[in-house]
């Protein structure tokens, strides 16, 4: 029983790592992609080489991304970026008829009324993107420096709520993230666990 | 007759919710704050709950939940004269959504929260409470009730309807368990293995296993834990988080053991810390680290004593022209022996469920005294108050060389039993690794230990060369032996320092007055037995001695209570103001995201009171601390102590002394210092967690 139990674990081994390897993390060049926007133009990652560039995973039903952007917390993180020309790609990977999907022009709509300060809204109804970067919440923020390395990974903050009148008393960590690489220093800290609904895979 | 009871009920049970936005059955969980009895003990202690009944199909959160979610909270608005813990959570089940996992609750879950009333506290209070969840199906929904409750203090309660509920609630509540231990092996790829050795009371085959870790980011919480069962325990394979970048050093977490024939009452969760066995890992890094920590220990302070009786040794071999070789054997064998009787009776104790660890035959008071009483009538002799042995120069070669043997061996079992209180440089690692893996494997790191100790005296003995180059016998010899007498009297004053915060005063004034009969007794024995005495009177007077040194030592022996308050170390200098150990403290701390550096040590631990001196006596080191808010926490192991045990144990140690520095985030991995501290030591740690 038991040696046969090993080999089937000795088996499954190389399976795992071929899977775990494929994810992003800190440290390793982030992964590249494509994907479509939500007016039907394609973006690859490679295309923003030499900007620093924002991950964000939303599904605007879930509490709480509502929280980061009906208290207006993620559009004034959007904003304060993209004027100082880093790339803010929001990525939805809820499946198609799961919470969260849209077609692109409900999707267009939501942004507006949300205010979002987005570079792009981009679709990844696969999911193939999200578990790419093994994606778990959204909200799930990472930052990816000039020269394509992922340096941060996890929460938007450090309180892990619903509240929005959590967010004054929260550490943005996402904010520290980029203003560290925009000033090239360490991204400290650079991995937390991000928290936040499931991604609707 | 039925509006009044109706009335009674109300007042008794008291458990009052009202939800502040929709009425409850619109709600996904239904809350209500309960409590386990009718009323409240003033001075008591009481079992509250948060009862949530959720809707099929729906779930609630963990502490740690997993890859989504959040847990729930409950902030309190309380009357004066009474105050409440945070919650306990019981254990929890999984969900699994492909690729993510959650970790929380169904259908209904309590969680306890411990009250306390003030002794003064009357009359009849009100608690009040707004809960906050998060309820999740596919979909999350947040929601939150305004809940109170209101109970009588005093007067005879009796059990409140939700005291079933609360009890079985806490009875899934994990708990620490010193039989159940765990281990993370093998390579530190993207899978780990967790061995959890369990007490032979437990049906392990009965059983499925779940492990969950205490914060995120550790392990992946979908990733299946196919279970390998065999031996005196399970291992667990675990999948290290896949964006995790550090290599997992210790893991803590809780493993849930529901029986799997589905019975509801069987679940055992038991609190685990694991920590990767020593590096290189297996049977052979261990022995290694042994045998080098075994030679490091007679660089250590507790063997200095010792150390006189055997160069005592050594001096006279030489002198009467002996070899010395099957001397340093016969201190070899002493000394791996005496390692063997000191491994078994703590693995034996341990396997009875002591939670006590290496160094813990110094925990008990008589034993130090007799330590105390050993040293000191052997000073005396040294001092020249009695031959023991009889005149072993002027004695026959054959009778000679046997009692020496004998006596090497027993200063072989003696230089043992006083090494304990040091913990030499690698030493820990070692011996934490042996005392959870199987007896025989334990047996084999200590022996590995004693050798280690050994070796230096079997190579000085055995070498011609050290033997020619001392120098002929002569009058020196009587110089050096008295001058030796005062290491090991420096002992006895450190001894009866460990007796004393042990025991106390008085005990104390009791122990040295035991020294004066012991004192009286080498005396009698000195004046009787002068060479030209005949044997008959050497006999008597020996046995008077040893009767007036057991009157002294029946006078001194603890009996019965203990001395009130904790044994303390901390009148060592250095000013910091320690604060005591609590885990409790310490968690409340660490989630505060203040830095708090804990010492584990004992009065009895020699390497400690070194540390402590030479590194927490520096005004940089007092100066660093205050600068970055370091709380300093002191676990004072000098007496017996169960919960100082398990955190030595979480740290895979099983003595002191061991000092960790734990930084300003709550998840981050703390430093563990190594054995032999400094100031520069102690201040690079602070600047790396927190500079």
């Amino acid at each position: 029983m038991r040696t046969a139990f090993r080999r089937a674990l000795l088996l499954c081994l190389p399976l795992a790592l071929a899977a775990a390897s494929a994810h992003a993390k800190v440290g390793d060049a982030a992964p590249a992609f494509t994907l479509v926007d939500t007016n039907g133009k394609q973006h690859a990652l490679g295309d923003f080489k030499g900007k620093v560039v924002v991950l964000e995973w939303f599904n605007h039903d879930c509490p709480f991304v509502k929280k980061h952007y009906d208290s207006g917390n993620m559009p004034a993180l959007q904003s304060r970026y993209t004027a100082k020309d880093v790339i803010w790609l929001s990525i939805n990977s809820s499946a198609p008829g799961k919470q969260g999907n849209y077609a692109p022009e409900k999707a267009n709509e939501l942004s507006k009324e949300k205010k979002s300060a987005a570079t792009y809204v981009l679709l990844d109804p696969n999911g193939t993107v999200g578990k790419l970067y093994g994606a778990k919440t959204t909200p799930h923020m990472y930052v990816i420096d000039g020269s394509g390395i992922l340096r941060y990974e996890g929460a938007i903050d450090s309180v892990s709520s619903t509240d929005q009148a959590d967010i004054k008393d929260a550490t943005n960590y996402v904010a520290a993230a980029v203003d560290a690489v925009v000033a090239g220093k360490t991204v400290d800290p650079s991995v937390t666990q991000s928290y936040g609904c499931g991604v609707k895979y | 007759m039925r509006l009044p009871l109706t009335i009674v009920a109300t007042l008794l049970v008291g458990a009052v919710a009202h939800g502040a936005e929709p009425a409850s059955g619109d709600r996904i969980a239904a809350a209500r704050l309960v409590s386990e009895r009718t009323a409240l003990t003033s001075g008591g202690d009481a079992w509250l709950a948060l009862h949530l009944r959720i809707r099929d199909g729906w779930h609630v959160y963990w502490k740690n939940p997993g890859d989504s979610g959040t847990p729930p909270r409950l902030a309190w608005r309380l009357p004066d004269g009474v105050t409440v813990d945070d919650f306990v959570w019981p254990a929890p089940t999984r969900f699994v959504a492909e690729p993510l996992a959650s970790f929380g609750y169904e259908r209904e879950v309590y969680f306890p929260v411990r009250a306390v009333v003030a002794s003064n506290a009357t009359g009849t209070v009100r608690l009040e409470a707004t809960a906050k969840w998060l309820a999740c199906k596919v979909d999350c929904i947040p929601e939150s009730a305004e809940l109170s409750l209101t109970l009588p203090i005093g007067g005879r309660g009796g059990d409140g309807p939700a005291a079933d509920g609360i009890r079985a609630a806490l009875a899934t509540v994990p708990r620490a368990e010193p039989a159940w231990r765990a281990s993370i092996y093998g390579r530190d790829g993207d899978t780990l293995s967790l061995r959890v050795t369990m007490p032979p009371s437990f049906a392990a085959e009965r059983y499925s296993y779940l492990f969950f870790p205490d914060t995120g980011g550790v392990i992946e919480a979908s990733a299946p834990q196919p279970v390998d069962r065999g031996g005196d325990g399970i291992a667990l394979s675990l999948t290290r988080a896949a964006t995790r970048t550090a290599p997992v050093e210790t893991l803590a977490g809780v493993l849930v053991a529901r029986p799997e024939d589905g019975t509801t009452g069987g679940v055992a969760a038991i609190q685990l810390t694991a920590t990767r066995v020593a590096p290189g890992s297996g049977l052979w890094a261990a022995l290694a680290l042994a045998f080098v920590g075994g030679l490091l220990l007679n660089l250590m302070p507790c063997v200095f004593p010792v150390i006189a009786i055997k160069v005592m040794g050594f001096v006279e071999e030489a002198g009467a022209g002996g070899r010395a070789g099957g001397q340093g054997l016969a201190f070899a064998a002493g000394v791996v022996a005496s390692f063997w009787v000191l491994a078994g009776v703590l693995l034996a104790l341990r396997g009875a469920g002591a939670e006590i660890g290496w160094g813990f035959q110094l925990q008990s008071p008589p034993f130090v005294l007799a330590m105390a009483f050993l040293f000191f009538v052997l000073a005396m002799a040294f001092l020249g108050g009695i031959d023991l042995g009889g005149r072993v120069s002027t004695l026959a070669g054959g009778v000679r060389a046997r009692r020496g043997l004998g006596g090497s061996f027993l200063s072989g079992a003696l230089a043992t039993a006083v090494a304990t209180p040091c913990t030499a440089p690698f030493m820990g690692t070692a011996l934490g690794w042996a005392l959870t893996a199987p007896p025989v494997t334990a047996f084999a790191v200590f022996t590995a230990l004693a050798l280690g100790t050994a070796l230096p005296y079997v190579v000085l003995s055995a070498s011609p060369g050290l033997v020619r180059a001392l120098p002929r016998p002569g009058p020196w010899m009587e110089t050096l032996k008295q001058l030796l007498a005062f290491p090991m009297l420096a002992t006895v004053v450190w001894l009866l320092w460990v007796f004393g915060l042990q025991a106390g005063a008085d005990a104390q004034a009791l122990a040295l007055g035991g020294l004066l009969f012991a004192a009286l007794g080498v005396w009698v024995a000195g004046r009787a037995a002068t060479p030209a005495a005949p044997p008959w009177r050497r006999r008597a007077a020996t046995v008077a001695a040893l009767v007036v040194i057991a009157v002294g030592f029946g006078v001194a022996v603890p009996r019965g209570e203990r001395a009130p308050g904790p044994a303390s170390a901390a009148h060592a200098p250095g000013g910091l103001a320690w604060e005591p150990y609590s885990a409790e403290r310490l968690a409340a701390l660490r989630a505060a995201g203040r830095p708090v550096y804990v010492d584990f040590t004992a009065a009895w631990c020699l390497t400690c009171q070194l540390n402590e001196r030479v590194a927490f006596g520096s005004a940089a080191v007092r100066e660093a601390f205050e600068r970055h808010g370091v709380v300093p926490m002191r676990a004072d192991w000098t007496n017996q102590d169960a919960e100082i045990t398990r955190a030595l144990a979480a740290f895979g140690r099983s003595g002191v002394p061991l000092n960790v520095l734990y930084g300003d985030e709550p998840s981050e991995e703390p430093i563990v210092q190594p054995t032999l501290l400094t100031p520069a030591v102690v201040l690079s740690a602070i600047e790396e967690l927190l500079g």
